[in-house]
């Protein structure tokens, strides 16, 4: 039943409910009222009888003469002796009984009035003691059953119109509350909307993308099927924005919700999740499956668009992830779609299915990264060294300082994890901060036992974006009372033209204080030899890739040879790593590479153990290289 | 301002008849209402259908959003 009609009944009802009460409520005042104009009607007409006694004479006798004289159908007397308890004759005995258990109840000398039905009729009375006597005289008057129908005569007519305009203002009362409830319902529902909806595409928010897809995965899961979620990204709105304004980039998201809309016809759900994001979700069957709704997401919103007179190709990208195979909450489905969709970006490829290797942020590696940020707090992490041999002198010149970490359940975490968390985590700050202070903590221990070498550290891009490095640097350096040049910073091209303002600026102050600085991977990056010379770089470390299979790859072994050609050029040293076999060093001899590194001299290793190897190698003593190497190999072994 | 008609010839007619009927007995002939205040609350009912009719617009409706007229 529509609002405004249950309005409009209900207020009727009231209305007449009202109107009912008050009509009940006046019948019975009026009936009251009534009684009591009667009972002092018929007291007056006793005291008028009263009136006409003579008290010289006998006073029953006269009562008993006059009362006939006055009855009529409104007063019907009766003579009623209390100390005999009986009724006279004179009156109107029948009615007099009736009354006579009441009086005889009540004391006989003062006024005393009442009623009684007999049947349905309904007498009115009123007794007065007889003055000076035992006598009383009751007055009864029968009441006319028409005072109700007089009543109502009286009262009917204002009550119908009462009623028919109190009808007629309930109506106007409930039209216009249902008005009012309308409004309110509209807008609840609008702000429903809005909080749940898109505005400008008219789709499902976040929000409501959420909830929907749980429910599909509640509904999926009873039926035991599977859904295929995609977040659809499309690359080009920002420069769209940027250049054509925000109406164009409005209306192409609009002509990409329609064109999404006429791909899937209804079958599955879509959503604006945000920005240039949209979802959709549909359910997995014989012809639906990852590989063709990406296809057909991918055909459907890529062809060009017409905006505002320009041609537009946009590009998408699109992150799946599946119920149940990767998820088994919305959150959790909406979150690894989105871990689908950074890979692919990340890859630079049109799609990617979410993949557990390639998730950041599983529940492993935040576990990971918490007790990393437990280890570093508590100097669990371990620092091995691996020894460089200089060439020129024969003779074990400097180690490259590397953390390791034993987890205590996991074992050994390889160092490419363990940093690229602490990269990516922030952490790699406290991590290079300890890596600093052990290492040139050890570097003075060493040279407290005589042996002077010099320590490499690595230092990540992070670290070009700390201001107090040098400072910090410069600290440890003076407070373990170690010589700059005694410690070598090893930074990567890459690292290094992540911002090279402000790499040149910081290389500048740590060149300052006196510490070697090398370029650590060099050949795997993207760097500018224009750039690279204006750096105040001491040494360049060539790739391990190339060195491995200079060999064996003739292009590998001319890289090498021109890497050190241009290096000596630029005045810089040379150290070539990952130097697995004698041919390799004699080749890099042969080359001028002054440094060499890699597991044919020595793997990393404790600092204890390298300093047995290094007391027992006597490095200080210019002994032949083939017996150096020999100790340090004996050692490794 | 100019009052916009929401009342159809259906409803104009009723009110019109209502409002007659009503202004009859609440202030021509009175023999049949003997209460005077029934009477004048009868009688302005009656003037303002008669008045709604007239101007083919009911401010109720108005104020309800209800538009019985249609073009």
């Amino acid at each position: 039943m529509p609002l405004r009609l249950k309005l409009i009944l209900s207020f009727i009802t009231i209305s007449l409910m009202v109107v009912s009460i008050f009509s009940v409520v006046a019948y019975i005042s009026a009936r009251e009222y009534t009684q009591h104009v009667e009972q002092v009607r018929l007291h007056k007409s006793n005291e008028h009888l009263f009136a006409m006694l003579d008290t010289s004479l006998p006073l029953l006798a006269q009562l008993q003469n006059i009362v006939p004289h006055h009855e009529n159908r409104d007063n019907v007397f009766s003579i009623i002796d209390i100390s005999q308890k009986k009724i006279l004759p004179g009156g109107g005995f029948n009615l007099g009984t009736h009354l006579l258990a009441d009086l005889l109840i009540q004391s006989g000398n003062k006024t005393q009035q009442g009623s009684f039905t007999i049947g349905k009729q309904e007498y009115l009375w009123s007794a007065d003691p007889v003055p000076d006597s035992q006598y009383i005289i009751a007055n009864t008057y029968l009441r006319n059953s028409s005072d109700i129908s007089t009543f109502f005569s009286y009262v009917g007519t204002p009550l119908s119109t009462t009623l028919f305009i109190s009808i007629w203002i309930s109506v106007w009362a409930a039209l216009l509350l249902a008005r009012v409830f309308r409004q309110i319902s509209e807008k609840n529902t609008q702000l429903e909307y809005q909080a749940s909806h898109d505005l400008l595409t008219r789709l499902p928010n976040r929000g409501a993308i959420g909830r929907s897809v749980q429910q599909e995965m509640e509904s999926a899961k009873a039926c035991n099927e599977a859904l295929i979620f995609c977040l659809v990204d499309i690359d080009a709105l920002k420069e769209i924005n940027d250049s054509l304004g925000h109406k164009s980039g409005d209306i192409l998201l609009d002509q990409v919700t329609q064109r999404l809309k006429r791909t899937l016809q209804g079958s599955g759900h879509i959503g604006r999740f945000g920005g240039n994001k949209f979802s959709v979700m549909i359910k997995r069957s014989e012809t639906v499956n990852a590989e063709n709704i990406r296809h057909k997401l991918l055909e459907s919103v890529e062809p060009i668009y017409e905006i505002n007179g320009h041609s537009l190709y946009v590009h998408a990208t699109l992150g799946i992830a599946i119920f149940p195979e990767h998820a088994n909450n919305a959150q959790e489905l909406i979150q690894k779609t989105e871990t689908a969709l950074r890979t692919a970006k990340k890859l630079a490829i049109d799609s990617s299915v979410y993949d557990v290797s390639q998730d950041n942020n599983s529940a492993e590696r935040l576990r990971l990264t918490h007790d990393l940020r437990n280890a570093i707090h508590n100097e669990e992490l371990q620092l091995h060294y691996q020894p460089q041999f200089d060439v020129r002198r024969h003779e074990i010149g400097s180690v490259e300082a590397l953390a390791r970490w034993i987890h205590p359940q996991q074992g050994f975490i390889p160092p490419d994890t363990f940093i690229e968390i602490a990269e990516q985590t922030g952490l790699i700050q406290s991590l290079t901060d300890w890596v600093l202070r052990t290492a040139i903590k050890q570097c003075a221990e060493w040279r407290d036992m005589g042996k002077y070498l010099t320590v490499s550290v690595n230092l990540s891009a992070r670290n070009l974006h700390d201001e107090t490095l040098s400072s910090q640097i410069s600290n440890l350096l003076h407070y373990w009372n170690v010589s700059p040049e005694k410690l070598c910073l090893e930074i990567t091209e890459t690292a290094m033209m992540t911002n090279p303002a402000h790499a040149k600026k910081l290389l500048k102050e740590l060149d300052d204080l006196g510490v070697r600085l090398s370029i650590d991977d060099f050949g795997t990056g993207y760097s500018s030899l224009g750039y690279l010379k204006q750096l105040p770089v001491d040494e360049l470390k060539i790739d391990k890739s190339f060195v491995l299979n200079m060999a064996k790859d003739e292009s590998d072994a001319s890289i090498v040879r021109a890497t050190v050609s241009l290096a000596h050029d630029l005045g810089l040293e040379v150290v070539a790593e990952g130097v697995e076999d004698q041919m390799s060093q004699d080749e890099l001899s042969r080359m001028g590479c002054e440094y060499i590194q890699g597991y044919h001299i020595a793997r990393p290793m404790p600092h204890d153990e390298l300093t047995a190897m290094l007391i027992s190698t006597k490095v200080k003593n210019n002994t032949q290289t083939d017996e150096i190497l020999a100790g340090v190999q004996a050692n490794r072994l | 301002m100019a009052i916009k008609r929401n009342l159809h010839h259906i409803d104009i007619a009723i009110r019109t008849l209502i409002g007659i009927t009503l202004i009859y007995f609440g202030f021509v002939d009175t023999s049949y209402i003997s209460n005077e205040m029934t009477r004048w609350l009868l009688g302005i009912f009656g003037i303002v259908n008669l008045l709604a009719a007239a101007l083919r617009s009911c401010p109720i409706y108005a104020l309800a959003g209800i538009n019985t007229y249609q073009k």
